[in-house]
C-alpha cells in the first residue's frame, strides 16, 4: 500500500507522470528510477491512476443545455440592470438633498454679494461607514458615477472666484488650498465645494478633461496615519489614495491609471 | 482600464457558459444546480466586472468566481439544509446524457472520477479536464500548489486501486 503524503517526492513523482518536469529534471528523475524499485513502484501506481479524461469531460460538453444557459445569463442582466438602477436612484437621493441646500446657499450668498464661500452645507449624508476604511472613497466614487461632461462644461472659468472657493473649503478643512496647489497638467480646474460627510467636512475639487471628462480631488480629515498613493478601483472609476498629517486625499477620474498616479504625485507633494 | 474591464465581461459571458456548466455539473452532480450556478456567476461577474483586468483570461476569472459561489454559499447552504453533499457518483450527471450508452470508456472514466472525494474531483477536472497548470488550477482554488499536487496524487491512486480491484474481478470471474 503506498501512503498518500504531501510529500515533495509524491509531488516531484505526479509531475514526472503529468510530463510537467522539465527535460533536465526528468532525465534526473529517470536516473533515480531505474536504481531505485520503490520509487519506480510510486511512478507505476500514480501513472496507472491515468485515464483519458479530457475525452470523458468533453462528453459533458457536448450535453449543455444551452437554451436554458442563455436565459440564466439574460436573468443575471436584468438582476444586475435593475440592480444598478436602484443603486443610482439611491445615491442622486442620498446627494441631491445636500447639492440642493448647497446651491440655495451659494444663491443667497450671491445675492448679498458674499460670492462664494459658504458652501458648507449641514445635512447628513451616507450612512454610518461612510467615513469608515474605504466607505468614504465609496460614497465619493459613487456621486462621481452621475458627473457627465455637462456637469462642469458650463461653470463660468473666474481665477478670483476659485481662489476664493479653495480659501474657504481649505480653510475648513485646515489644509492650505490655492489654485497653484491643485492645478493639474491637462485639466481645467472648474469648482471647489464642500460637503459635509457624517459629521465631517469633504472638499471636492472638481476638474475636466478635454477627453477623459469630469475628474475629481477630494479630501478629508481623517486620521489614518500616513499612506502613500495607492491605486484601486471603484463603482467603475479609477482613484489613487493617499493619507497625511491627519487627512485624506483621493483623486479620481476616468483617466488612466498611470495618467492618474502622475497627476496624485504631483498633488501629493504640494498638497499637505 | 476599468471601462474596458467591464466591456470585456459583458461581451465575454457568453462564451465560457459552456465550460461554466460542466464545471458546475462535476462540483454539485446535478443538472439543475449547475445551471443555478451559471446563473450566480453570471449575474455575481457582472457586479464585480470593474475587478476584471482587461486581457488577462477571463475563463479563469469566472471559474474562480464559480468556485467561491459553490464553495461558500451553495454547498455552505445543503450542509445548513442537513442534505450533505452530493455524492459522489450521481446518476445524476448522467441524466439527459445522449452518448453514455454509444461512449461507454469515457462513461467509466466519468463515473470514476465523480466517486473521488470533493476536493479531488474539482483538482483533476481542472488540471485533466480544464487543462489548467497545478498553478493556475491553486489560484482558481486558493490554496497552495503543494496542495493541488496532493490531491492529485490522491486522486490518481484512487483511480489506481479502483482499476487493480476491477483487474481483480475480472481474474476470478474467469476463475
Amino acid at each position: 500500500m503506498i501512503d498518500e503524503t504531501e510529500s515533495a517526492v509524491d509531488s516531484q513523482l505526479l509531475a514526472y507522470v503529468d510530463g510537467a518536469l522539465s527535460p533536465i529534471e526528468r532525465q534526473a528523475l529517470d536516473a533515480r528510477l531505474t536504481s531505485d524499485p520503490g520509487l519506480k513502484e510510486r511512478v507505476d501506481a500514480l501513472a496507472a491512476g491515468g485515464r483519458p479524461f479530457a475525452e470523458a469531460y468533453d462528453l459533458l460538453l457536448r450535453n449543455v443545455p444551452h437554451e436554458r444557459l442563455t436565459a440564466a445569463l439574460d436573468r443575471a442582466r436584468a438582476t444586475f440592470a435593475a440592480g444598478r438602477a436602484e443603486k443610482r436612484a439611491s445615491a442622486a437621493r442620498r446627494w441631491l438633498r445636500p447639492m440642493a441646500a448647497a446651491l440655495a446657499v451659494f444663491l443667497a450668498g450671491s445675492a448679498v454679494g458674499l460670492g462664494v464661500g459658504h458652501f458648507v452645507v449641514d445635512a447628513k449624508v451616507g450612512d454610518q461607514s461612510a467615513t469608515g476604511d474605504g466607505g468614504w472613497r465609496d460614497t465619493v466614487a459613487e456621486y462621481l458615477t452621475l458627473y457627465t461632461r455637462d456637469t462642469l462644461a458650463n461653470l463660468p472659468d473666474d481665477p478670483s472666484v476659485r481662489e476664493a472657493e479653495l480659501k474657504s473649503v481649505g480653510d475648513k478643512l485646515a489644509v492650505p488650498l490655492s489654485v497653484d496647489k491643485v492645478a493639474l497638467d491637462g485639466l481645467l480646474l472648474k469648482r471647489s465645494q464642500l460637503y459635509n460627510l457624517d459629521g465631517q467636512p469633504l472638499a471636492q475639487i472638481a476638474y475636466l478633461g478635454p477627453e477623459d471628462g469630469p475628474v475629481a480631488f477630494c479630501i478629508i480629515a481623517k486620521d489614518d496615519g500616513d499612506r502613500p498613493p495607492t491605486f484601486e478601483e471603484r463603482q467603475g472609476k479609477n482613484i489613487v489614495y493617499w493619507s497625511k498629517a491627519g487627512h485624506a486625499f483621493m483623486l479620481i477620474g476616468n483617466l488612466s491609471r498611470s495618467a492618474l498616479e502622475t497627476l496624485a504625485a504631483s498633488l501629493a507633494a504640494r498638497v499637505a | 482600464m476599468t471601462a474596458s474591464g467591464h466591456d470585456a465581461v459583458m461581451a465575454g459571458l457568453a462564451s465560457h457558459l459552456d465550460r461554466l456548466w460542466r464545471y458546475g455539473l462535476v462540483l454539485s452532480g446535478n443538472r439543475t444546480v449547475a445551471d443555478d450556478l451559471v446563473q450566480s456567476t453570471c449575474l455575481r461577474a457582472l457586479e464585480r466586472s470593474h475587478q476584471f483586468e482587461a486581457g488577462t483570461r477571463l475563463d479563469r476569472w469566472l471559474f474562480s468566481i464559480l468556485h467561491s459561489i459553490w464553495l461558500n454559499e451553495i454547498r455552505a447552504a445543503r450542509y445548513r439544509q442537513g442534505e450533505g453533499l452530493v455524492d459522489a457518483e450521481s446518476a445524476l450527471v448522467f441524466d439527459g446524457i445522449k452518448e453514455i450508452e454509444t461512449n461507454i470508456l469515457a462513461a467509466q472514466v466519468l463515473r470514476e472520477v465523480q466517486s473521488l472525494p470533493e476536493a479531488q474531483r474539482e483538482t483533476v477536472f481542472l488540471v485533466y479536464g480544464e487543462g489548467l497548470t497545478y498553478r493556475e488550477a491553486a489560484e482558481i482554488l486558493a490554496i497552495p500548489i503543494g496542495t493541488v499536487m496532493s490531491r492529485l496524487a490522491g486522486a490518481r491512486l484512487k483511480l489506481a486501486a479502483l482499476a487493480s480491484d476491477e483487474t481483480d474481478d475480472e481474474v476470478k470471474k474467469r476463475k
